[in-house]
């Protein structure tokens, strides 16, 4: 049987290879000599659509011999043909059952939310017992996170919540003035913003501004070790770094929640005023008469709340940072949506006790 | 030779979650040496530092550092110990919101009462024997890798340890970086007495410093003395090490 030969040159592709390998069935050829002289230089997708070809060879029993190949070519061919798959001792748990996979979310859950509380009792000690050790509490550093945390989020809490006092005051305009009753806006403006909306809004912002910048920073000091840096010098993590960011958000959030409610208010008494023709001061007393000092520390007391929660899920999302940059990002998604559900959760828990204990505290 | 023990470690055991990383590992550092522990990637190097600096416990065995067992000691009870040891991390693990004088004065400020001027006059000879006088006031993003590295050096010193870890140290550092680093070394351990210990899988740079190593691979440590008697060793394990590495450097000088 007389043996084919094929010349290929450096325009080698697999659809050549492929009309080769028809053509040579077609012959029903068994022995073929393929000539490279004609390649001069060998970049991989060469040497690769030719071990292809030459694989197909195989496949159909037709020997092969390749002429005026470079040797280190030849090996890189007998590499693609012949090369065992790599042995992996990889395991990959993926494929988890669904009902595996909530339970192991739960699991999960309860552990972080175990993790946390631990994290609180340590924050707790060194927030209240810190200032009587030597370099127990770092009072500049407090006072760098408080500007840092809460001055710089004044523009947007302000932005914000100013549109909310309007669009509530329009809102509650449509409704009201159909009964005449335009003056009682200034209760439904006050009393939603001092009692919820302003706490909420405040602690909403500072979740997405403050708690996301919190985690990540922790979470990259963890990536690059300045966290084991700081455990090997036997210096508390918590009193050094995590501390001062707690008291910051702990003081800045019910003080920019303060300033939410009366932005809030502003805003619905623009509209009220300059829209409406209500009289300044008649707006004024009526917002004085709606709120009591009691409606104010129930909003304090709901912002303290989500500041507590915002802090500490930060710090420990942050914390528990692993996987580099990707982790920094999961970890960082984590403690805005957690905080934003446990914000809401302390909420309604909140309103809840607050309506059951007839809407008082006992201040006045 | 009767030299006093500073790292005694006796089958230490340790695992992450299934796998079994270091099986009754067993090793002593004499004072005033520098003592390497070699092995290839993910062999188990930084975990057996991680446990002799107390940031991880072991799951078994005993691990005495300047005569203290510290596999049951809390952090309290860690904390004298602490200021005894110095620790160089791989990637620097400068703080990256402090300047380069902040973070080496951060051990002083934490652990004395030293007025503010004695501590810059320390903070300012730690920097100088490291070579970096100039760079006080920079903050880390500002330096290159070897001057962090450098940095890390002082800071770990800055409480004048009687022992200092090292990981990777010149892991992302050209030749020269590299050569410089085991100058600085060398020179620490003799003029101020201190313990070294290296964690590295760079054979050129342990060929130049250390005194003693040993090589982990497979959760056992397979090979231990001086460099010199460790090439003599008959285990395959070693012999591949070395002409790997010696091979590698072949082909990058």
């Amino acid at each position: 049987m007389s043996q084919h030969i094929i010349h290929i040159s450096s325009e080698f592709n697999i659809s050549e290879g492929d009309s080769h390998f028809k053509k040579l069935r077609s012959e029903k050829n068994s022995n073929v000599m393929v000539d490279c002289a004609a390649i001069s230089v060998w970049p991989s997708s060469i040497t690769a659509f030719l071990a292809d070809f030459l694989k197909k060879l195989d496949s159909r029993n037709i020997t092969w011999s390749l002429n005026n190949i470079p040797e280190g070519s030849l090996k890189t061919i007998n590499f693609m043909i012949y090369r065992k798959p790599a042995a992996t001792h990889l395991i990959r748990k993926n494929e988890i059952p669904i009902v595996d996979n909530t339970l192991s979310w739960v699991v999960t859950s309860w552990h972080n939310i175990v993790a946390t509380i631990k994290l609180l009792e340590d924050i707790t000690f060194w927030t209240l017992l810190g200032p009587f050790f030597k370099h127990g509490f770092r009072y500049s550093r407090t006072l760098f996170e408080i500007s840092e945390r809460g001055m710089r989020s004044i523009g947007i809490v302000a932005l914000v919540s100013g549109i909310m006092g309007l669009v509530l005051a329009i809102q509650a305009a449509a409704q009201l003035q159909t009964f005449g009753a335009s003056i009682y806006i200034a209760n439904l403006v006050s009393m939603a913003i001092v009692r919820e909306l302003g706490p909420l809004l405040a602690a909403l912002l500072i979740a997405g501004r403050c708690g996301s910048a919190i985690t990540a920073e922790l979470g990259s000091m963890v990536a690059s070790e300045e966290m084991d840096a700081l455990r090997a010098m036997g210096v508390s993590v918590t009193k050094y770094i995590v501390v001062p960011k707690f008291v910051a958000l702990c003081i800045a959030l019910p003080c920019l929640t303060i300033f939410a409610d009366v932005i809030g208010m502003a805003g619905g008494y623009l509209f009220s005023v300059f829209q409406l023709g209500i009289p300044s001061s008649h707006y004024i007393d009526q917002t004085i008469q709606a709120i009591s000092a009691n409606d104010v520390m129930i909003g304090l007391i709901k912002s303290i709340a989500d500041a507590v929660i915002i802090a500490s899920i930060a710090v420990h999302q942050g914390l528990t940072t692993s996987g580099g940059a990707e982790g920094i990002g999961r970890s960082t998604t984590r403690s805005v949506v957690h905080s934003i559900i446990f914000i809401a959760l302390a909420h309604l828990f909140f309103t809840i006790l607050f309506y059951f204990t007839g809407h008082t505290l006992s201040f006045n | 030779m009767n030299k006093k023990a500073i790292i005694e470690v006796k089958d230490l055991v340790t695992s992450y979650e299934d796998n079994i990383v270091l099986d009754k590992i067993s090793f002593t550092t004499y004072e005033n040496e520098i003592f390497a522990v070699l092995g290839g990637s993910g062999c188990g190097k930084t975990t057996l530092l991680r446990h002799l600096l107390g940031l991880l416990r072991p799951d078994a065995g005993l691990i005495s550092i300047l005569g203290f067992d510290i596999t049951k000691a809390n952090d309290d009870e860690m904390q004298p110990l602490r200021e005894q040891i110095g620790m160089v991390f791989q990637g620097a693990a400068l703080f990256n919101s402090m300047t380069l004088a902040e973070n080496i004065s951060l051990p002083l400020e934490e652990y004395t009462d030293y007025p503010s001027r004695v501590i810059r006059d320390i903070v300012d000879w730690k920097l100088h024997i490291v070579g970096l006088d100039h760079a006080r006031d920079y903050m880390p993003a500002e330096l290159s890798g070897g001057m962090k590295k450098r940095a890390a050096i002082a800071r770990a010193m800055v409480m004048d340890p009687k022992l200092l870890f090292f990981d990777e140290h010149t892991t992302g550092l050209d030749p020269v970086m590299a050569a410089e680093l085991d100058r600085i070394i060398i020179r620490l351990r003799n003029e101020l007495n201190i313990t070294v210990v290296v964690v590295t899988h760079d054979l050129t740079s342990i060929r130049r410093i250390s005194d003693r190593a040993i090589m982990i691979a497979d959760t056992q440590i397979i090979a231990s003395g001086s460099i010199k008697e460790m090439e003599q060793s008959s285990d395959s394990r070693v012999i591949s090490f070395f002409m790997k590495h010696d091979k590698e450097e072949v082909l990058i000088h």
